[in-house]
């Protein structure tokens, strides 16, 4: 046996194939027996191969699939195509003025050169408790239109992860993700702690709300990094609902935070330190969505 | 005779190495083609023994050239200059990461797959992870005379000391005649070199001559030992450095470059490269970690009686190639205050974690950390200005430090005064310029609050070294050419702080001459100069350039008694400038060097080094070169996460003369960046449950980035002793200057603690520590 | 092995890569592109930034197959016929380089921001540099450099 630290810039030999439409891409997977990786940018494919944390038998490149990374907007939602890389969310105007916690997240994320590469696709399909794109989409909640064998399937994002690193895709692919239209009466938020710039995140937060009159209609709030994949908040979202927010109800909300996250201890932080920021994060998160639109 | 009228001197040009560097055109070691590439197998393990390893099937493997293990190389030691003598690869595996074996391949990618196919079965041995408890009996031992290893000079391993000890006075009177102590401990954790290029070594062998380019600081070191482990003569050792990307005392002399030189021994002829991955680099070389213990008293006046430090460093498994951390190199931190009574102990141990090097202003980050947090503790128990304190208890120019001859001296160091040390004027300089008396609020009272955010100022002082020692191991040669330009043969090491330009602009200055009229030869061992110290230490400007600047004088020298004769006059009176030579004060008499030397066929050179052994020449008789060093800064503590965010730093440093400012500028800011990366953001982690280092890569070993720094503002201060001449001491007054503003993470720390009140006694501080800090203390 | 075409600094090539190869090991290894640096692997430091179609990139977590059909500048591609572009002469001038391995990869990041909007301040370009590492300076000398490249920097007409 050998396991010695992890010494190698290589990739593995793998077979790749660069299919030319969708129903090419789902057939490999199903023919594939569960060896074949999906690439999209290639930034987490590449970095966890190299890391040998996957070694994919078969490498299947979305390169050649055309279609998949626009953002189109139309009366009732925002579509955006799974390759779609991060770069483009931040710059797109839509994006920031319907979705602004999904351009905020999309700004902090990684390095620029990672944004110039990575999609908002593969962020989803990588499933990570931590992953920054997944608590704007939750708190938005984003449904996504995931292609397979059986045809084309709607899912909530809320549902779609599974745990850390797993979803519910069987060899299938995602191929869009879509917003809904909301009020313009509605906000939202993200937050994020870090060590330093172009971190992975000790803590990230989303916060989605929607005023009515002078009360806050709705409210859907996501923490990420604190569980084993991104969690809503829904005994901090009943304290709040239909109430008018003011820094001490937020306050006094932020305590069930608790009752909803199960952090560990990495690298980058403590589980205590992730419990006791999570409620700062969150607070701050929904003060910041609130104010938005008062 | 006044220095200050200088016309190169004190300008800014560019380096010379900027052009290539910029255009992609400089070649670093890792550019160069090789035949065969290296990979080594690390331990698994932090300590365990090799019960059996089997090479066989890795060496069938097609590609596989060459494979070395202990069964090898055990018994071949680095010895010569070593105060340890080092096994290359030993059955004893000591950290994770030690070398169980060694493959050469025709690629990368097949050595690697060799590496899979080695069997090694281990015996696992209990690990020690802390110095102190690494010298407890019954702790595990890494050699069998035992875990401790004291870096004092001229220890070996027959008469090895355990400890290294500076004393002076009387340290059990001192404390009795204090009116107020204060007692602390601090935990500082390694910061890591972590420079942009990875190490990486390649070998080339023809018969009993070996060539070696090697991303090292210190080239001259490496063949000097590489002669001795081969038997050769030092001739036949060619080590060339064309370019290294960043070193900061992380690129000295280990035992990967013998294991590269050895597989191209068996490779006859070919070249054999070695490429550290990121990783590896990482988990090669790190400052060691500082367990310091301090106990300072003073009278009710301020005046500091006795200063008592103890510290216990972990150099790791291997701890560097000089002994251990280093712990009083050259005096940095250890005469800061003027006291008549002061211990310093230092205990370097070793411990089952990766080596340990010097890094960037090695012991004075350390000292300074625990002494400049003592001393606030101190100041605020006498109800003391912490600055007047400082003040107080600061040496000055002239003084005879240590005052009374040192009673323990494991360094010999010698007793003498410091030449011109203006620690008064730095410190009201950078204070000024931060805005200390409108900000400071008093102990503990950040300058201001805003919601969950608090600003806290915090400063620090400490007596830093000037780079001027070993020049009995230093030489230089110039040869002047027919046309009035000179060449410069040097033994310096550029590694990007601007060397080849600051010597360069030295001899160009004292020349007369303009810059593009000196060139350089350097970068290869085969010119003949030499410089064993090299890039460390902040010795090659103010030695080095010392040594080069004798040299030329003795080439002026025979250029007037050359030119006397034509002239007409005595050689004292002969003028040299531009490449010319005239009357003094009648430039209508200048005669070309060109026709002078031309005529005459005799070319013109002369060298220099210091005497043979000289390791702490005077700067002039009775004094010795130090510089004062001051940092301050203003941070920002949000109280509810613990985030410490930078607001300002201002950085001072007293270079003496700047002999290419914005380089020396640029000095002081990545010095002060590195600071901020230790005191923040630098983070070493081992996990010992699962054998790895969590700091093995840049997603988790935190190097500071662009967005994360505020304005840093620079003090650098000038004075020169008027009566030495430019190549009496220090060339034109200039100190070293490589790295006197990357000590001062204790800054930031009392920064932090003015805002929050709360004193943290660890570096980094990370966000968790903060804000557990935060909240015991409201607990109370 | 799989052949792409791939332009680099103007000049274009038809190469067979394998598919598990990445860009920077094509560029240096089989392309003899030497100026671009590898740092960590990992696409942390920066160090082996390109700019892809104008994107800067590392080029250590880019499958060189992705690179097929687009233009790679490097370092090289920067100065025209000998003459340095402006922010070359600039990181020179103000000091911004001192061991120099950041150095390739910095100075196309810093392109990049410039191209996009040669009026970014300090925050933005601070910002938009934190996906390069450097070890040496300080960052403060290379924002100088940037800044003062801006000033020179070709105004692109814009109609408003």
């Amino acid at each position: 046996m050998n396991a010695s630290p992890s010494t190698t810039k290589r990739l593995n030999d793998f077979k790749y194939l660069s299919p030319g439409s969708l129903t090419e891409a789902v057939d490999i997977l199903n023919q594939s027996e569960k060896q074949a990786v999906i690439m999209a940018g290639g930034t987490d494919v590449l970095v966890m191969t190299k890391a040998r944390v996957i070694t994919p038998g078969i490498l299947v490149s979305m390169i050649n699939i055309p279609g998949l990374s626009d953002i189109l907007e139309s009366d009732q939602e925002i579509r955006i195509g799974a390759l779609t890389v991060v770069a483009d969310l931040l710059k797109s105007k839509q994006i920031q003025e319907k979705c602004s916690a999904l351009a905020e997240a999309a700004r902090e994320f990684a390095t620029p050169h990672v944004r110039n590469m990575a999609t908002i696709g593969g962020n989803i399909c990588r499933s990570s408790p931590g992953g920054d794109l997944l608590p704007p989409l939750m708190a938005m909640d984003a449904r996504l239109t995931i292609v397979g064998p059986d045809g084309e399937r709607i899912q909530p994002i809320g549902d779609f992860i599974t745990g850390p690193g797993l979803n519910t895709l069987d060899r299938e692919i995602l191929t869009g993700i879509t917003l809904p239209h909301t009020s313009n009466q509605s906000s939202s938020a993200f937050g994020k702690i870090t060590r330093n710039t172009s971190d992975l995140a000790k803590i990230n937060c989303a916060v989605f709300l929607e005023k009515t009159g002078v009360d806050c209609s709705i409210i859907r709030i996501v923490l990420g990094a604190v569980a084993d994949r991104p969690v809503r908040l829904p005994g901090v979202e009943q304290a709040l609902e239909g109430k008018a927010l003011t820094p001490a109800l937020i306050e006094s909300a932020v305590v069930r935070t608790d009752d909803h996250i199960a952090p560990i201890t990495d690298a980058r932080s403590t589980a205590d330190y992730r419990r006791k920021v999570s409620r700062v994060l969150t607070s701050r998160t929904i003060l910041k969505a609130w104010e938005t639109l008062n | 005779m006044t220095n200050n009228a200088t016309s190169i001197v004190g300008t800014s040009p560019p380096i010379r190495e900027a052009l290539e560097k910029a255009t992609g055109r400089a070649r670093f070691v890792d550019d160069l083609p090789a035949d065969y590439h290296v990979k080594v197998l690390g331990s698994p393990h932090p300590h365990a023994l090799i019960t059996r390893i089997d090479i066989n099937q890795a060496a069938q493997l097609e590609g596989v050239s060459a494979i070395l293990t202990h069964e090898d190389v055990g018994s071949n030691l680095l010895q010569f200059g070593c105060h340890r003598p080092t096994p290359t690869m030993d059955k004893q595996l000591r950290y994770v990461g030690d070398y169980v074996a060694a493959v050469a391949a025709t690629s990368e990618a097949i050595a690697e797959q060799a590496l899979n196919l080695i069997e090694v079965e281990y015996e696992m041995l209990p690990a020690v992870f802390d110095p102190e408890e690494a010298l407890q009996d019954g702790a595990p031992l890494l050699y069998p005379e035992g875990n401790a290893y004291a870096n004092a000079t001229g220890t070996t391993l027959e008469n090895r000391k355990e400890r290294s000890v500076q004393a002076w006075g009387d340290i059990d009177k001192g404390f009795a005649d204090a009116d107020v102590i204060v007692e602390d401990s601090y935990d500082i954790k390694p910061q890591m070199h972590a420079a942009l290029e990875t190490h990486v070594c390649m070998a080339q062998w023809h018969e009993r001559e070996v060539t070696i380019w090697n991303s090292t600081q210190v080239p001259w070191e490496l063949r000097l030992l590489v002669s001795d482990y081969f038997k050769i003569a030092e001739s036949s050792v060619v080590v060339l450095s064309p370019n290294v990307g960043g070193g900061f005392g992380g690129k000295y002399t280990g035992r990967y470059q013998f294991i590269v030189c050895l597989l191209a021994k068996k490779l006859k002829g070919k070249r054999v490269k070695m490429n550290f991955t990121r990783e590896e680099s990482l988990l090669h070389v790190r400052r060691p970690r500082g367990k310091i213990y301090t106990r300072i008293g003073a009278r009710k006046d301020g005046t500091i009686t006795a200063l008592h430090l103890k510290g216990y460093f972990d150099i790791g498994a291997y701890g560097n190639f000089r002994g251990g951390s280093n712990s009083f190199h050259l005096e940095g931190g250890i005469l800061s205050y003027k006291t008549d009574n002061a211990w310093f102990e230092a205990h370097d141990v070793h411990t089952n974690h990766s080596r340990a090097d010097c890094m960037r202003a090695v012991q004075v980050p350390f000292l300074s950390f625990a002494i400049e947090s003592t001393v606030e503790q101190l100041a605020e128990k006498l109800e003391m200005d912490p600055v007047a304190f400082r003040i107080l208890n600061m040496p000055e120019s002239g003084d005879m430090m240590p005052p009374t001859e040192y009673t323990e001296n494991d360094d010999f160091f010698p007793t003498a005064r410091f030449d011109l040390y203006p620690g008064r004027e730095l410190m009201e300089k950078v204070l000024d310029k931060i805005g200390w008396k409108e900000k400071w609020n008093g102990f503990s009272q950040p300058s201001s609050v805003n919601g969950p955010i608090r600003r806290g100022i915090g400063m620090a002082y400490a007596m830093g070294y000037a780079g001027f020692y070993s020049d009995g191991s230093t030489k230089a040669e110039v040869v002047m050419n027919v046309d009035g330009s000179v060449t410069v043969y040097s033994g310096a090491q550029e590694i990007g702080q601007g060397i080849n330009t600051g010597i360069c602009m030295l001899a160009a200055e004292s020349l007369g001459l303009p810059l593009k009229d000196v060139y350089l030869v350097t970068g290869d061992t085969r010119s003949g100069q030499y410089d064993v110290i090299n890039a460390r230490s902040s010795h090659q400007l103010a030695t080095g350039g010392h040594i080069l600047l004798m040299a030329i004088e003795k080439v002026k020298k025979q250029l007037r008694e050359m030119a006397a004769p034509w002239l007409g006059i005595e050689p004292d009176s002969v003028v040299i400038r531009n490449k010319t030579v005239f009357v003094k004060d009648q430039p209508e008499t200048a005669m070309e060097i060109r026709d002078l030397i031309g005529s005459l066929g005799s070319p013109i050179s002369a060298s220099a080094s210091g005497p043979p052994g000289s390791l702490y020449p005077e700067v002039k008789p009775g004094y010795k070169a130090k510089q004062p060093m001051v940092m301050a800064a203003e941070v920002d503590v949000d109280m509810e996460t613990g985030v410490v965010t930078p607001v300002r730093v201002v950085t001072g440093m007293f270079p003496g003369r700047m002999i290419n400012k914005k380089v020396v500028r640029g000095q002081a800011l990545g010095g002060a960046v590195q600071t901020l990366g230790m005191a923040l953001w630098e983070h070493f982690q081992f996990d010992r449950e699962q054998s790895r280092y969590l700091s093995k890569d840049f997603t988790d070993y935190r190097l500071p980035r662009a967005r994360d720094i505020p304005e840093i503002e620079t003090v650098l201060l000038e004075q020169v002793d008027e009566e030495s001449l430019p190549h009496e001491g220090l060339p034109y007054g200039g100190r070293g200057v490589g790295e006197m503003t990357a000590w001062g993470a204790i800054a930031i720390a009392n920064a932090v603690e003015n805002a929050i009140g709360v004193r943290i006694r660890t570096s980094p501080l990370t966000a968790e520590i903060v804000l557990n800090a935060i909240e015991e203390e409201s607990t109370k | 092995m799989i052949s792409i075409n791939i332009t680099i600094n103007g000049r274009s090539y038809e190469t067979a890569v394998a598919p598990h190869q990445t860009l920077v090991e094509v560029l240096r290894n089989n392309l003899g592109h030497i100026e671009v640096k590898s740092g960590c692997g990992e696409g942390e430091c920066g160090a082996c930034t390109v700019l892809l179609d104008g994107h800067p990139v590392s080029s250590c977590i880019v499958p060189a197959i992705k690179a097929d059909g687009k233009e790679v500048i490097t370092i090289k591609g920067l100065s025209e016929n000998g003459e340095l572009h402006v922010l070359q002469q600039k990181f020179i001038e103000h000091d911004a380089v001192q061991c120099g391995y950041c150095t390739p990869g910095m100075i196309l990041s810093a392109k990049a921001i410039l191209d996009e909007n040669p009026q970014a301040d300090e925050a933005e370009i601070r910002r938009k540099l934190s996906g390069n590492i450097c070890r040496c300076t300080g960052y403060q000398q290379i924002v100088n450099a940037v800044l003062s490249a801006a000033d020179e920097y070709p105004r692109h007409s814009k109609i408003t």
